[in-house]
């Protein structure tokens, strides 16, 4: 009952926190300069009648309802005005669109890089100070010192290009669960999770080496259990309880899409998208994705908090 | 012992990195291929040819009813077809002449110029015989991709559409504000439009004014008089901006200004009362010289107007039968000539006239949310079966900001006829979206390509090679320096801008050679604002950069002298030949500069807008910091300390940079948010005279807001052609914006206050329009406010799968395009070829 009462006060927080935050948006980008393209042949009476007419000149908190209504009557998020690639098309289908790639690109690099990252961090941790720990804690030094656009170029020269193993982009087409589609993503997934591998790595290691050496671990050996019964049951438990908040945080990061890894690899995700909506001022397309954003941001926050819980069952929300 | 796993584990991860770096770096030895180049075989051959290629921006929208995108139209270009369409032009031989051309028919099976028989009608003088309607009559084969017939009122339909008010494309604009002036098209589009308007364009007349209350009305309708809104009547200056002693302040009287000025609400509108009208009358007639009364007091004002509703029927459009187009304009061209031919007019002007497929498009129809809004239209955009085609061309797939696949379109006319024979060998084009240049660099080495450009990281190896081509643009990119701040005087640091001296010793410190070289290794030197792309004389092939007047102009603005005997003089070197002394030219001169430099630091301590020992920080606006953009500005920074040293400004000039913003940056720029931007105007090479006064005249897309072309007086002589009714005049004097005017034919009643209407030399002899574009050419240039850098030419390697028919760039038809593209392989040996030989070598 604890726990439900502080599910839905956070809900509520959050619904409340979600609109502060896009009518601060909304109110923002509507206080930039109406951008009115110039130019030869252009009728700056004509662009600012249609202006007009859309509503671009009428108060904001009039615009603002316009915009409520239009979204909760009819499930119009806008048109594309200015957007690249996306002119006189509904925002919500283009957003629509462009995510499958992104999310699946992010869902591949957590499946590889999570098993990997956390593996390493384990075998590490395990073989303390050995060569084994050595080998992978300087690798992990490494993968974190560069920068994932370094990986991502190096990657599409040497498996793409010289070694043809993988296409240097990404499948055409959106039938996303095909084999060739999955395997022309390898080398983007790579060039995202390698970095994963290294923070998941590091932070394993250091929590589990400060937790194998805790005293309940020796009480645990004591009772007869394994070295790795023990680690597995007792150690590995304790050390998820900041890792995989971490693991979580890192996901909703990466769907917001990598801007330089999708350019390298002719990814349609959504990436470019949110800032390509601010530099042409499409409002329509930034409010959508500041919307969409904002609310993953605030969702996996109370989904981290929760799933402290169950990793924990030590952690109870509101209990007194 | 740790320490010594760490060492070994460090060794072992470096060795196994330099194994990567060396599969990297081993590339494959030069390797050269025994490529025979093969004859086109046009669109009859069965064997299947798919020319690849890429993009950065695909298309959004296919049709160019709602867009006018260069990467919208690089797409729905296929899916056209043309009613008038240039061509190459061949000797006896059947060898293509260099820089010739042909005009053909096409969609199009007759054009006729019909004035005559819309007389009194349509706006047409009833005195008129040429030039204003045109009769374009169509195949009757015509159809879309699906096979549905096309006639004349489709065209009508969509033409109904473009100029609709319940939609106000912008792209209406088109069809009155460009090359020609659809009659009663912007009445049309804009009809039911209210608001308040500027006086200028609405034409009400002192007597109009009328008291009601307190305060007046003009021709029965609200108006007020506008300090900060631009006034047709000051040349768009708005009455703030004129009032300022820098611009036409002098001539006002600034007390009687000031209390108008109090008088105005928050958005600078003042009402007209008896008060405020005295006011204005005292303003205005303040000096006998500005030649004003109080009659024009109605050129300050806006006034509330609202467009009145226009009948279809009365907007020059119409279909004369079913396959009769007849288009009546308000200003003259001249696409057929006396004997019924086809003029280069037909191709520019006429070429085609947009087309949507009627089903389809009210399909796409969206009503407006709300009432009073406008409707919106989804055709053409999205999917394939919302984007149909009449060219070429059909689209056959398309996945937005991925890739599109053009596939031939059988049902298009041009197949069937003999002047496409042995053209469009191409069955299938595929364009790709790639956003990164390295990655279609790897395609296009991998043969993925067909072609690529050159990025100035590979421009050394492989700009000479067999395969390299460049492809001219008209735009020419200047250093434009703003003026418009000292208006305002935000910002200090910059006043120097104003010293003429300053702005000349900063022309004369770029060395465009090197600048090139440096920053944009593709590209040529330019002097002028105009490159050798822009024809005076379309018919005969007379390009205006060839020509003396402007060889002069340049030659003039760059400060050689002529001597007495007539010969230029260039840095003390003397030529007769007027070619040779403009070919001396480089504009760079550092001893100048330093000269120029020192008086304008003198002039500047003198008239106290400048301390000894003051930075001179003028921001340079870029949209993001990138390699390039960091290059090009240390570039300027060392140029221009160049231009100081020895002097008391001695690198005093610092450039730091402003993040403006991509869709309103010339908005920016020219309201003086910063200082220096690099860009360039291009387009419309068959119509200098426009291209000039547009971009660097007029007061709507002149950059230096601050600089005043009516401040600029030319004196010329213009023979004229008496015989013909052009009559010559002597020591005429005008200001640039009525020279500019007059040249382009634009001295009408209507613009009486811009240039005598007397004075219209668009029919005059080529000398004299010659003449008065390179002497506005100069004046402009003699400003130094925007500074010729460089000519932009594109880089590019051409696969060895295709090839064009010809690598001289051509103005009319480029390198021929798709339509004449010849294959060296068919799809099925390319794949073969590049299996066998991996990655390509183009070093050769």
């Amino acid at each position: 009952m604890y726990m439900f009462k502080y599910i839905l006060k956070r809900i509520g927080l959050m619904i409340f926190t979600f609109c502060v935050i896009m009518f601060m948006c909304f109110v923002l980008i509507k206080l930039l300069p109406i951008p009115i393209s110039s130019g030869l042949g252009t009728d700056r009476e004509l662009i600012e009648a249609n202006l007009r007419a859309r509503g671009y000149y009428d108060p904001i908190m009039v615009q603002l309802f316009s915009y409520l209504k239009r979204i909760f009557t009819e499930g119009d998020f806008g048109i594309g005005v200015n957007m690249p690639g996306y002119v006189n098309q509904p925002v919500w289908d283009a957003f629509v669109s462009r995510l499958p790639p992104t999310v699946l690109i992010n869902v591949y690099s957590t499946i590889i890089g999570v098993p990997i990252g956390l593996g390493l961090g384990i075998f590490a941790a395990l073989k303390k100070n050995k060569w084994q720990d050595q080998v992978i804690s300087t690798l992990v030094m490494l993968l974190i010192a560069v920068p994932s656009i370094v990986y991502a170029f190096l990657i599409q020269y040497v498996f793409c290009f010289k070694l043809q193993l993988f296409p240097l982009m990404m499948e055409t087409g959106t039938d996303y669960f095909s084999p060739e589609m999955f395997v022309s993503m390898l080398p983007a997934v790579f060039s995202l999770c390698l970095g994963s591998i290294a923070g998941y790595a590091r932070f394993t290691r250091a929590e589990l080496t400060e937790v194998l050496t805790s005293e309940f671990m020796l009480l645990a050996r004591t009772k007869g259990l394994t070295r790795g019964q023990a680690t597995l049951r007792h150690a590995l438990r304790n050390a998820m309880v900041p890792i995989f908040p971490a693991i979580l945080s890192e996901f909703v990061a990466v769907l917001s899409g990598s801007m330089i890894i999708e350019n390298i690899f002719s990814i349609p995700g959504v990436g470019r998208l949110y800032l390509t909506s601010i530099t042409v001022v499409d409002y329509d397309f930034f409010l959508l994705l500041s919307g969409f954003y904002t609310l993953v941001g605030l969702l996996a926050g109370i989904i981290v908090d929760i799933s402290y819980g169950f990793i924990d069952p030590r952690i109870r929300m509101g209990a007194r | 012992m740790a320490k010594k796993w760490q060492r070994i584990a460090t060794v072992a991860t470096s060795a196994v990195l330099a194994c990567s770096m060396a599969v990297g770096l081993t590339a494959c030895g030069p390797k050269q291929y025994n490529i025979e180049k093969r004859e086109r075989t046009g669109w009859e051959d069965e064997k299947q040819y798919t020319y690849n290629t890429y993009t950065g921006q695909l298309p959004s929208v296919w049709t160019d009813v709602m867009t006018s995108d260069a990467a919208d139209a690089d797409g729905y270009g296929y899916l056209q077809s043309s009613f008038y369409e240039f061509d190459y032009q061949y000797d006896a031989d059947g060898n293509i002449v260099p820089g010739g051309y042909s005009v053909n028919y096409s969609a199009a099976t007759k054009l006729e110029d019909v004035t005559e028989e819309y007389a009194g009608k349509y706006g047409v003088k009833a005195e008129a015989t040429s030039g204003q309607a045109f009769r374009i009559t169509l195949r009757e084969d015509l159809t879309w991709d699906d096979g549905t017939p096309i006639d004349a009122e489709d065209f009508v339909f969509t033409m109904q559409q473009q100029l609709s008010p319940k939609y106000l494309f912008e792209q209406a604009a088109n069809y009155y504000s460009g090359n020609y002036i659809i009659h009663n098209a912007q009445n049309y589009v804009m009809q039911g439009q209210e608001g308040f308007f500027d006086n200028s364009n609405i034409g009400h007349v002192y007597g109009e004014l009328a008291k009601s209350g307190n305060t007046y009305k003009l021709g029965g309708q609200d108006c007020y008089i506008a300090l900060d809104s631009p006034l047709g009547w000051l040349g768009g200056y708005t009455f703030n901006e004129a009032a300022d002693p820098a611009v036409y302040g002098s001539y006002f009287d600034q007390t009687a200004y000031a209390k108008l000025q109090e008088l105005a609400d928050e958005d600078g509108n003042v009402p007209v009362t008896d008060e405020s009208l005295d006011l204005l009358e005292d303003v205005i007639t303040y000096d006998p010289a500005w030649e004003e009364t109080r009659e024009d007091v109605i050129g300050y004002m806006y006034v509330f107007y609202t467009y009145p509703e226009v009948d279809w029927e009365d907007v020059g459009y119409r279909a004369n039968s079913k396959y009769e187009l007849d288009i009546i304009i308000d200003n003259t061209i001249h696409p057929v000539d006396a004997n019924g031919n086809l003029t280069y007019e037909a191709a520019y002007y006429l070429q085609g006239f947009p087309l949507v497929k009627e089903d389809v498009w009210k399909a796409c129809e969206v009503a407006p949310s709300t009432a009073g809004g406008l409707y919106t239209n989804t055709y053409a955009t999205g999917s394939v079966d919302k984007i149909p085609s009449w060219g070429p061309y059909k689209l056959t797939d398309f996945q937005n900001q991925v890739s599109y696949t053009l596939s031939r379109n059988t049902n298009w006319y041009g197949y069937g006829l003999d002047q496409y024979a042995n053209t469009f060998q191409t069955d299938t084009i595929f364009v790709r979206y790639i956003a990164e240049w390295n990655t279609a660099w790897q395609a296009f080495q991998l043969g993925e390509l067909d072609g690529v450009s050159l990025d100035t990281t590979v421009m050394g190896d492989y700009r000479n090679t067999n395969r390299a081509y460049f492809t001219p643009d008209t735009a020419t990119f200047c250093i434009n320096l703003q003026s418009s701040n000292l208006l305002t005087d935000d910002r200090k640091g910059n006043d120097m801008l104003s010293n003429a001296a300053f702005r000349q010793a900063l022309s004369l410190s770029v060395d465009r050679d090197d600048f090139c070289a440096v920053n944009d290794p593709s590209s040529q030197p330019a002097l002028g604002y105009l490159n050798d792309l822009y024809y005076h004389d379309v018919e005969n092939g007379g390009v205006y950069r060839d020509t003396t007047q402007a060889r002069e102009a340049l030659l003039e603005a760059y400060g050689a002298t002529k001597n007495e005997e007539g010969n230029w003089v260039v840095g003390g070197v003397e030529y007769d030949d007027v070619e040779e002394a403009e070919a001396s030219l480089t504009g760079y001169n550092l001893e100048l500069a330093r000269e120029l430099m020192q008086d304008a630091y003198d002039q500047a301590v003198a008239a106290g807008i400048y301390k000894k020992g003051d930075k001179i920080t003028l921001t340079y606006g870029i949209t993001e910091q990138t390699a390039r953009q960091e290059r090009l500005k240390t570039w300027l920074q060392d140029a221009f300390n160049a231009a100081t040293k020895g002097t008391d400004l001695e690198n005093m000039i610092e450039i730091t940079y402003f993040t403006m913003d991509a869709s309103t940056w010339s908005t920016q720029f020219m309201d003086g948010a910063f200082d220096i931007c690099m860009s360039a105007w291009g387009n419309a090479p068959f119509n200098p005279y426009y291209l000039f006064g547009a971009s660097q005249i007029s007061q709507v897309n002149r950059w230096a807001q601050g600089w005043d072309p009516a401040s600029v007086k030319l004196t010329l002589d213009i023979a004229g052609d008496p015989d013909n009714n052009m009559p010559a005049y002597d020591d005429l004097e005008m200001t640039l914006y009525q020279w500019d005017a007059a040249v382009q034919g634009l001295a009408t009643e209507a613009s009486e206050s811009a240039a005598p209407a007397q004075y219209n030399f668009s029919a005059y002899p080529t000398a004299d329009k010659l003449a008065i574009l390179a002497a506005e050419e100069t004046a402009v240039l003699e400003s130094y406010w925007g500074i010729p850098v460089y000519s932009r030419y594109t880089a590019s390697l051409m696969g060895y799968k295709v090839e064009y028919v010809s690598y001289d760039y051509n103005t009319f038809v480029g390198y021929g395009g798709v339509q004449y593209m010849s294959y060296n392989f068919d799809d099925a040996e390319w794949k073969a070829f590049c299996e066998e030989n991996g990655e390509l070598n183009y070093k050769y």
